[in-house]
This record gives C-alpha cells, structure tokens and sequence, in this order.
C-alpha cells in the first residue's frame, strides 16, 4: 500500500514499524543514557535499595519494631544490653531504633507509590478528557483545577486529617487532592496540540471512536511527561508524608515512620542526637534518589519540561 | 575595610549586651520567659492558667494560696462561716488600690456582683454560680450569701473573684478595661504588647511589695527558644521546660532545673457501658494492674511525674494518705482477664488529644505496650481536642463502640471534690462511670459543713472508688518543670503558677 505525498512522491505506508523501531531506539537511548549519567545510575540504586529495605523489612529488622521495653529507653548507637547490640540504640520507650527506621522505609514508600499513582492516574484522565473534548468539558474541568491550585494544600490536609482521623489510607487520599492537578494541566496542554495533529484526524476521519482515540492514540504519547512528574513528585511525597507525621497528623502510633521517628525525637533532640539524626538521613537520602531519577529522565524523555 | 566593620559591630553588640545585663541587676530587674499568654487584664471575664497567674500580680482576692498550697487570707483579715448559706469576711483596714481609690466592702461586692452579672458573660461565673447575693455590713464587712450551703467556696476564692475598683470600673467600658487594669496587686502593668512582652512596675500604693522593682514577661511559645533564651541569659526563669530539655538546662553553667509536683493528674476515663469487656469490675482491675507505673514516671516522663491511687496528691483537701497506687502485677491481671473471659484479651481504641498534656502521648503508648503483654490491644489514636471532645460527649450514644480515653485535670482548687465532678460523678461531662451510689455519697459529703467530717467522707469515697469501684485507671501527676537562672532566689508553688512577684533576686533578699 502506497500514499501520496503532497510532492507527489510516494513512500511504503510504514506506520507500525516506524513505531516499533522507534520506542525500540528509544528505551536502547534511555539505557545508555543511564549508564553515562553517574548521578541518575546513583539515584536508581538509591531507589532500589530502599525498595528492597521496605520489602524485606522482616527479614532485616532485628527485632520487632514495637517490642519496648522502657527500662531501656534512649540508648546509643552500638549499645548492648549483654544480649545483643542495638545497632542504632533504641528510642523513648527502649524500642530497636534500627528496625523502626527499618519498617519506617515501608510507610514512606507506600504512600510515595499510591500518591504518586492515584494523582498520575487521576490527574491523566482529568487531563485527557479536558483536552480532547474541549469546551464546556473542558473549561469546568480546568476551572475546578484553579479552585483546587487555589487552596492552601497544608490547610486543606491539616483540616482535613482533623476532621476525619489520621490513617494511612486518609493521608495518601489528602496528599492526593492536591497533585493531581499537576498532571492534569501538563497532560491537557499535551493533548491540545496533539489532537490537532494527522494521525488523530486520520484515527477520527476513519471513523475511530472517541475511546479508541484517547486511549490508542492520544494516552502513548502523553506518558512521558506523566512518567516525568511521578518521578519528580515521588521525592516530594514521601517529604510531604514525613512533615504530616511530624505534625503529628501521619499514620499513627505505633506504626514507625521517619516523619513520626523524627516528631518523637524531636523532643529529646539535645540529649540522644540519633533519634533524629537517622530518621533525617533516611528521608534526606531516599528524596534525593528520586530527585535524581526523576531530573534524569526528565532529561531523556522530555526536555522541553525542564521548568518542573 | 569590610573586616573592620564586623568586629565594630562585633564590640558594640558585646557593649550593648554586657551593658544591659549590667545594668538590669542593679535596678532590680528581673525576666521572665513564659510559655503561655493572655489575652485580657479584665480581671472578670476569662479563665486559664496564665491569666490567673498574671492578674495575681496585679489585682487581689479575699483569700490566697501560700507557696506551700495551704489557703490564706489577703484582703480579708478574716473569715467565718457567719450560718450554713452565708460566709463573713472582715476586710483588712486602710488598704488602697493602686489609684488611691480604698479598698471596702462595696468594691468586694461590686467586684463578685461585675462576675454574676449574666451580661458579662464571664466565664469565672461556674465557680461562683452557688452566690445569691452580697450584702455590705459595714465599710470592712462584707457577706457572701449562698443559695445553699456551700463549703466548698474559700478555695475558689483564692483563685478567682479579684476586687477592683468601683468608681473606674463603672466609668470605662469594656474594651478599655481589657488594656488598663486598676487593682491592688503587688505591681502594676507598665506596658503591654499581647502575646510579646509584659512589663510590670512596682505599685506604690500596695501593702505587699514585689521581690523586684521591674519584671519582664516574655512571651515565647516554642520550647526550645524558650530554653535558648534561658541558656543565653535572654531570661531569667522559663515556665513549661519539656521534659526531653531538661538535661540541656542541667548541663548549662547559668541555670538550674526546678520541678515540683502539681496538682494535675493524669487518668485514663473507660466509657462503661453494655458491650464493654470493662463492664466487669475484674477487668477494670486487671488493666490497671497491667501498667507498671513506676517504670512510665521514671523512663517516660524522666521522673517529672509520681503516680497516684484515685485522682488527687497529697496537697488536695480530702486526699486518703492510706491509698496506695495499683501495684504493676502482670501475672494478676491475666488472671483476672482469664476469669472474666478475656484470657485471649480483647482489642479497643484509646484516645489522647494532641500535644496537650506533658509527654501524655508517649506515656500512653508506653501503657499500650505493657497492656499488650497481657494480650490487651489498645490502639492509640491521637486526635485534635476538638474532634476529640466531641467522641467523647457521643460516648453514650447506642452507635458509639466504648473506648477508652486519656485526660488530666488541674486541681487547682486542691480539692477532692473538684475531681470528683470532673471525672467520676455521673453528671461530669467528661467521666465514663455513672454509679448512683457514688453519686450520693458525692453529694452528701459536698453539703457536709464540718471541714474534718467532710475530709473523711471524701477520703471513704477514695477508697471505695480504688478498692471497689475501680471506675478510672489513674495514672500519675505531673510535675511543673521551670529553668531558673542560678542568680535568682525562688521557690516553687505548689499550684503550679509561676507568678512574677515571688521572684526575686538571689542574695537580695
């Protein structure tokens, strides 16, 4: 089968094998790229580590996390107790600090994936419908986008959480409210210029349903940048999850999470340095890894994004 | 040339600091570091902790508290009760305000009268809603009439009811009497910037003089400046130190630690209602049993807390020195769980408002610790006061699954009585235990007029409640911790207020 150009000349009509050959080239550039780039191979392996931390928790923890024993409380790193040494001393209530820190890495997780997924998810079909219909569809889509960029997300959470309770699943919810329409307006501008393009009116002119086109046509070519925020916002996340803790509006005691590690250390910050200093580490170390992805494949996938 | 600039502003800062200080001891001067603030110098319309410990400095009540926690006479000269429902005071003569305006039985009248009047809307109203009304005898004589007997009034007296006077109370309105307070007190308010700083200076007209001639309030919310400011000579003294900073005021060179046991006890209230494994008295006792307090007051709270056998210390009229805290006996408490049939223990949530009481919430995860070593799973939900008072006013509510919940309530009153009604009494907004027994024994010791008979009703009470009834798993009061600078001489109260009179200077008597 052969089309014509408007110059009159005529090529194959090659359209799945162009595609093929060129996300084949394109994951080949982005595994070569991480391999060049030291800083991005870093932040994978901080990622992936922490990944393993979280999923092998049991295994790793010395001990129970909740197991207190009060007599023991506040002891330094490399303390022993003539049993066994506790490797990064124990909190308030003589509680393993290692193995808190330990599951700690599970909740902050946890709710970095689930936010990251619920807003991506959301924020796409919000983004896709708001585009691709236009008009009225899109105008209250996007005015309801400005009321929530609107409002003060801190007071929205804390309200929030107050009112309902804290619990792991109301805080990636709360989290959630808010970023989505980070995605939405991304994935919006996106499709505005791509609905106007050939392949689309094609798609349209041959009589392609509205799902089909959203969904075959318009979704793969808006997941770069969808992959881009997820990336970038998962770091933040995971600080946003830690301050809320902190705050004392996190997932509840005794459940460990660095944000909560580091509220109830804050207390005895001047007398036992490790019941803050690690919990920081860990947040500082594992936000750092998904900045550094998430700039790296900014950069692979989607320069022109380099303002997020 | 830039260098030089720096170690200028270097020297004069240095001078600027050094002569400050310098200069503040030898005037008499003293600064105080605080943690809470308030919010009006009209001595009738609110209640809290800072603006009794505020207004004592600057206006007078017929009766007092020493020190020590023993009540005392102020204004009054002496009091009696004159027949059950009416209380004589005879005022001390020749006493002024700061104004120069005298202080008599008409100011007393007018002040209490200014309190009752519904259009104020005072909060103080609840201590004194008993009093029908006051009636002058003569210019030093004054009479509280009561609509009935109320033996329980002298120690409000000591807390709220401050006299004013008359003729400028009369003249100003509301707004400006917030700002421009006129009492009797041992200072006056020099200046005032809400929530920042207080400056108080000595009233010439008053009988007792301050320890100093000046004192400075600070007002500073946060902890660890409040701590700062000590550590770096900024303050003098700090109220609130947190437990967790005490080591750090410890380890410093100018201050020390000062704690003293107060009058708030902290209790965990059940809502004992159909349904609740803790309907059953055994179960009661066995959760009580299952907390080792020693260990909670020494690891958890760092020794600032002592752990008590029903509600009250030993400064509280009506305490009975006889009971003991629930010793921490696992091996019972499993026990009495296995004989009401919870040998496997059951699972329940426990309620604790957010950062309102002293390490309330670490102390709380503690007990659920050792409550889960008798199978007991208690799970710790932290909530905001507001959301949280509101569970607690649903308690009976048919839908509302029974729980458990984390409170403390001052005494400043030091009276069993004013725990009673909060926690125990069926009628307590707060309590979880209705037991019309109780109730009446309540009753019948608060209309008690003899002092020693209702001091033994309520000390039977006592007993009933820790052997019996076992209505409240009591846990402990906590200490009032202070950071004083080692230039000051001071002691602490043991109703827990840091008031800025009694703070002298060390050596100057």
């Amino acid at each position: 089968m052969t089309a014509e150009t408007p110059d009159g000349e005529s090529r194959k009509y090659t359209d799945e094998y162009d595609e093929e050959y060129r996300y084949g080239r394109r994951w080949q550039k982005i595994w070569a790229s991480l391999l060049k780039d030291k800083s991005a191979l870093f932040g994978v392996v901080i990622l992936l580590v922490v990944v393993v931390v979280a999923v092998l928790a049991p295994v790793l923890s010395p001990v129970s996390p909740y197991e207190q024993l009060l007599s023991r409380n506040l002891k330094p790193p490399m303390w022993s107790d003539g049993e066994r040494i506790y490797i990064l001393g124990t909190d308030h209530l003589g509680r393993d600090f290692l193995s808190r820190l330990i599951y700690g890495t599970r909740v902050s997780l946890i709710v970095g994936f689930f936010a990251v997924f619920i807003t991506g998810t959301f924020g796409l079909f919000v983004g896709l419908m708001a585009g691709y219909f236009g008009g009225k569809v899109d105008f209250f889509l996007m005015r309801f986008v400005d009321l929530v960029l609107s409002f003060p997300f801190i007071l929205l959470a804390l309200a929030t959480i107050a009112i309902v309770g804290p619990s792991l699943t109301v805080i990636i919810l709360v989290m959630s409210m808010r970023i989505w329409v980070i995605y939405a307006r991304v994935v919006r501008g996106e499709v505005l210029t791509l609905r106007e393009q050939e392949f689309v009116q094609a798609a349209r002119s041959i009589g392609g349903s509205h799902i089909r086109i959203i969904f075959r046509h318009l979704l793969p070519n808006v997941l770069a940048p969808v992959i881009i925020i997820a990336s970038l916002y998962l770091g933040r996340m995971i600080i946003i999850e830690a301050g809320l803790s902190f705050l004392g509006l996190g997932v509840p005691p005794p459940t460990p999470t660095w944000g909560g590690l580091l509220s109830d250390g804050k207390v005895h910050l001047y007398t036992a340095w490790w019941v803050v200093t690690f919990p920081g580490l860990a947040i500082t170390i594992t936000v750092l890894g998904a900045n550094l992805v998430g700039d790296w494949l900014r950069n692979v996938l989607d320069p022109r994004l380099r303002s997020l | 040339m830039k260098r030089r600039w720096v170690y200028a502003l270097v020297l004069i800062m240095a001078f600027l600091w050094t002569g400050s200080t310098a200069l503040a001891a030898s005037k008499g001067k003293v600064v105080l570091g605080m943690a809470g603030s308030l919010s009006t110098f009209d001595p009738h319309t609110f209640s809290s902790l800072p603006i009794s410990m505020h207004h004592t400095n600057v206006f007078e009540t017929l009766l007092t508290r020493k020190p020590d926690g023993s009540l005392t006479t102020l204004l009054a000269k002496s009091y009696k009760m004159a027949s059950p429902k009416v209380w004589e005071f005879k005022l001390r003569e020749g006493l002024k305000f700061s104004n120069g305006d005298p202080i008599t039985a008409e100011a007393v009248k007018f002040s209490f009268e200014r309190i009752l009047d519904p259009k104020m809307k005072s909060k103080q109203y609840r201590y004194f809603k008993s009093i029908k009304s006051l009636e002058v005898v003569n210019k030093y004589t004054v009479r509280i009439h009561t609509k009935k007997p109320d033996p329980m009034l002298p120690p409000f007296l000591a807390i709220y009811g401050f006299i004013v006077p008359p003729k400028y109370y009369k003249k100003h309105n509301k707004k400006f009497l917030a700002r421009n307070p006129i009492g009797s007190g041992p200072y006056i308010v020099k200046k005032w910037r809400k929530g920042e700083e207080l400056i108080y200076e000595e009233n010439p007209n008053a009988s007792r003089k301050p320890k100093v001639k000046t004192a400075v309030v600070k007002f500073i919310p946060e902890s660890t400046t409040r701590v700062a400011a000590l550590i770096s000579g900024d303050v003098d003294v700090i109220d609130n130190l947190p437990p967790g900073l005490s080591g750090r005021v410890k380890a410093s060179k100018g201050a020390r630690v000062i704690a003293k046991q107060s009058p708030r006890t902290n209790y965990i209230l059940m809502v004992i209602k159909k349904g609740a494994p803790w309907m059953d008295v055994r179960v009661r006792r066995a959760m009580n049993l299952a907390i080792d307090r020693n260990s909670i007051t020494k690891n958890v709270m760092m020794g600032f807390a002592k752990p008590v056998a029903v509600l009250d210390g030993p400064a509280s009229f009506g305490h009975n020195p006889n009971l003991k805290p629930y010793p921490y006996n696992p091996a019972k408490a499993k026990k009495l769980l296995a004989e009401a049939g919870f040998s496997k223990g059951f699972e329940f949530d426990v309620y604790i408002p957010r950062g309102r009481f002293m390490m309330g919430k670490e102390a709380l995860e503690g007990i659920a610790g050792q409550w889960a070593r008798v199978s007991l799973k208690a799970n710790v939900r932290v909530m905001e006061w507001g959301s949280m008072k509101k569970i607690i006013f649903s308690k009976y509510k048919d839908n509302v699954k029974p729980f458990l919940y984390y409170l403390a309530r001052m005494n400043t009153a030091f009276s069993t009585e004013h725990m009673f009604a909060g926690a125990i009494s069926s009628r307590s907004a707060y309590g979880g235990f209705r037991d019309k027994g109780i109730d009446k024994l309540i009753n019948e010791a608060r209309s008690t007029m003899d002092n020693t008979a209702r001091d033994k009703k309520y000390q039977e009470i006592g007993r009933i409640l820790r052997h019996e009834k076992v209505p409240i798993i009591p846990l402990y009061q906590t200490f009032r911790i202070y950071g004083v600078s080692k230039k000051l001489s001071w002691t602490p109260r043991a109703d827990g207020k840091l008031i800025a009179s009694e703070v002298g200077l060390a050596g100057a008597n």
